[in-house]
């Protein structure tokens, strides 16, 4: 059962003034009721990706120099600014790391997710405070008055995060990014907080952009994954398949490097260097500097994001962007 | 195998001041706790946050007064010392902080931060940089940046200083709170690696604090869960991880995220547990007079008896102890 692109991202440029390179062509595609994953570490492009296709990239500093971002058939760079107001927050929304960094304070929580359903559907008062109570049962909230009534502050860590999820999905999205939603909670609370999103991506039929550095927060969640590495796409592919089979040197490593009580009594594979800074990516593969395959044509030449030869091995799409693709060269 | 530390009934109360939200209520963060940790081991601690794992470390390193309780260091009750005497025990116990950012000196030179406490001990300059130097190299930072400040070097450099920092004293022993959460993923590998050579090359004893369980259990030799300020289970890595018995262990194992291995909670058929509303989710703020057990509202294995009176950790044997009272056949 193939579902059709909801959005695609086309070669995505930005750089940050003066000389940041920090999205340096992303290109990825996220179908009707997909859960994709986007994982990545911290300065590899996650967010900056995600905030050009929410339209809510700080420009200036920000550019976007190239690219294109299809949602529903339409390129969003290309409308004007009313329009994509229209978009934002109705059609695409976003849940964010920090709740109570993104929850105004001074509003209680009904009227702040009512200004939403006023200002994007047009409803009345009364309507859009019975639509509230609603949503507020969905995200488990509890359908009652005191959570309507109350303000940020008085709410706990979880709870604030359902409060943002319910106003994420209030205008029903077709597209929710959900940028780290449970990276700032606890183990228990995590668990909740990705059922909660489970749930409601079935009961209204949403595709999620699932951004996390947390490997495996995203293979409890997602079905396709994208790994995100200086700015560019390494590897694309389902999540089975990629759990399995990763092909790209930092995915395999990243995986081997994760601690696990299995590996008790061995050191874990580790990566070395650091993380590439935005202003100075390595030329080549900016993975070249840290990689145990490297050899000179790396350092040369980028490789480009290409399907694995589909064979008894493959399942379904699977891309990566290395010159050593299917070399062997860890037990 | 000798005993390095031993902990034995630490409590401690913060007094409430009755500014803000606290209403002059006392806190109760460390709640009766006892374990010991022998030497050349690594002690796991887990909880989620809120839990007082933080302010065990702190307590139990004297950098905070315990209300009441032992804490016993190398055969020498802490508590009983004068301050100066407890003086020549704090070098050879060291911390090391979750975020490195805020544990380094931004105005000071790493050379200046890292040969501070050597200072203090009077120890003479020309051995103080050899000792610096000698540090760095061995947790894999070049020498030659030590006249660099902190916000020239990467995350994890940072924590690496940190590191050397703690051993400039000579350490025997170092409480390791949360040391890669916030490191990248891919940097968190380097760090618990040089931990571990450490420890062998320079024969450590760790107290390692994490929320996360698949590290804890990595590392760790036994392993203590926390739960609003009292330890709620404690055993051999082997037997918290493949035979927990707790209601609130069972949980956090079940939640950890991108592993299918379910442990079934004891008494509960289905896999819906308690635990599902909103309200209940998040870990209580300590401070409540307890009465009967604090995982009360969450369990799925409570009974009336569980409101009466507080269960206390009991042998199951094996060197595993539980404080649960719905557990059948605790003892072997």
């Amino acid at each position: 059962m193939e579902e059709k692109a909801l959005l695609r991202v086309e070669n995505l440029h930005v750089t940050f003034e003066p000389k940041a390179r920090a999205v340096r062509g992303v290109s990825l595609e996220i179908r009707e009721r997909e859960v994709h994953g986007l994982v990545g570490e911290s300065g590899s492009g996650k967010t900056v990706t995600s905030s050009a296709v929410m339209g809510i990239l700080p420009e200036p500093p920000a550019r976007i120099n190239m690219g294109k971002i299809i949602f529903k058939g339409k390129n969003i760079l290309e409308l004007e600014e009313e329009e994509k107001r229209s978009i934002r927050g109705k059609e695409i929304a976003m849940v964010f790391q920090e709740p109570a960094k993104y929850l105004n304070p001074a509003f209680k929580i009904g009227e702040q997710i009512g200004e939403m359903l006023r200002l994007h559907l047009g409803m009345s008062r009364s309507e859009a405070l019975e639509r509230t109570l609603e949503i507020l049962g969905l995200v488990g909230l509890g359908a009652d008055k005191r959570i309507l009534n109350s303000y940020p502050h008085e709410l706990s860590g979880g709870m604030k995060q359902r409060a943002m999820i319910a106003m994420a999905i209030s205008c029903n999205p077709s597209l929710v990014i959900a940028d780290e939603p449970t990276t700032a909670l606890d183990v228990t609370l995590q668990r909740q907080i990705l059922k909660l999103i489970e749930k409601l991506k079935e009961s209204l039929n949403m595709s999620i952009l699932f951004i996390s550095h947390d490997l495996g927060i995203v293979r409890e969640i997602a079905n396709k994954i994208s790994v995100i590495y200086a700015g560019k796409i390494v590897e694309n592919a389902g999540k089975e398949e990629l759990f399995e089979k990763p092909l790209h040197p930092y995915t395999k490593l990243l995986l081997l490097s994760i601690p696990d009580p299995e590996k008790r009594g061995r050191r874990l594979k580790s990566i070395p260097g650091k993380v590439p800074d935005a202003s100075s990516v390595p030329s080549g593969c900016a993975f070249h500097p840290r990689c145990p395959i490297a050899e000179d044509i790396c350092s040369a030449e980028e490789p480009p994001l290409v399907p694995v030869k589909a064979g008894e091995n493959v399942r379904g799409l699977h891309l990566v962007a290395c010159h050593f693709t299917g070399k062997k060269w860890i037990e | 195998m000798n005993r390095l530390v031993e902990i034995k009934n630490l409590t401690k109360v913060f007094k409430g001041s009755g500014f803000l939200d606290t209403g002059g209520k006392s806190v109760t963060a460390v709640d009766r706790v006892s374990f010991d940790i022998e030497k050349g081991t690594i002690f796991g601690l887990v909880g989620e946050s809120g839990c007082g794992k933080t302010t065990l470390a702190r307590v139990s390193l004297f950098l905070e007064k315990p209300t009441s309780g032992d804490i016993i260091f190398d055969s020498v009750n802490l508590c009983k010392l004068s301050t100066k005497k407890l003086k020549s025990f704090r070098r050879r116990m060291q911390i090391v902080f979750q975020d490195p950012n805020s544990a380094l000196n931004p105005k000071l030179k790493i050379e200046t931060s890292l040969s501070e406490g050597l200072k203090n001990l009077r120890v003479p300059q020309g051995e103080r940089r050899e000792k610096v130097e000698h540090l760095m190299e061995l947790v894999g930072v070049s020498p030659g940046a030590k006249v660099k400040y902190p916000h020239e070097f990467s995350g994890g450099q940072k924590q690496r200083l940190v590191i050397a920092r703690a051993l400039t004293m000579d350490p025997d022993f170092l409480v390791l709170d949360e040391p890669v959460s916030n490191l990248d993923v891919s940097i968190q590998a380097q760090i618990i690696n040089l931990l571990l050579d450490l420890k062998d090359e320079l024969s450590l004893t760790y107290l390692f604090i994490s929320h996360d369980l698949n590290l804890v259990s990595y590392l760790s030799d036994r392993i203590a869960v926390m739960y609003l300020g009292k330890i709620v289970e404690i055993g051999s890595e082997r037997e918290i991880i493949s035979s927990p018995l707790h209601p609130y262990t069972i949980r956090l194992l079940n939640s950890v995220p991108g592993k299918k291995r379910a442990h079934p909670t004891p008494g509960v058929a289905t896999g819906e547990q308690a635990a599902s509303g909103a309200t209940r989710g998040q870990v209580k703020k300590g401070g409540l007079p307890f009465r009967g057990c604090r995982y009360f509202d969450k369990c799925p294995i409570r009974s009336s008896e569980c409101l009466e009176s507080e269960p206390e950790l009991i042998d199951a044997g094996d060197e595993h102890a539980v404080a649960c009272f719905n557990i059948k056949n605790p003892s072997p």
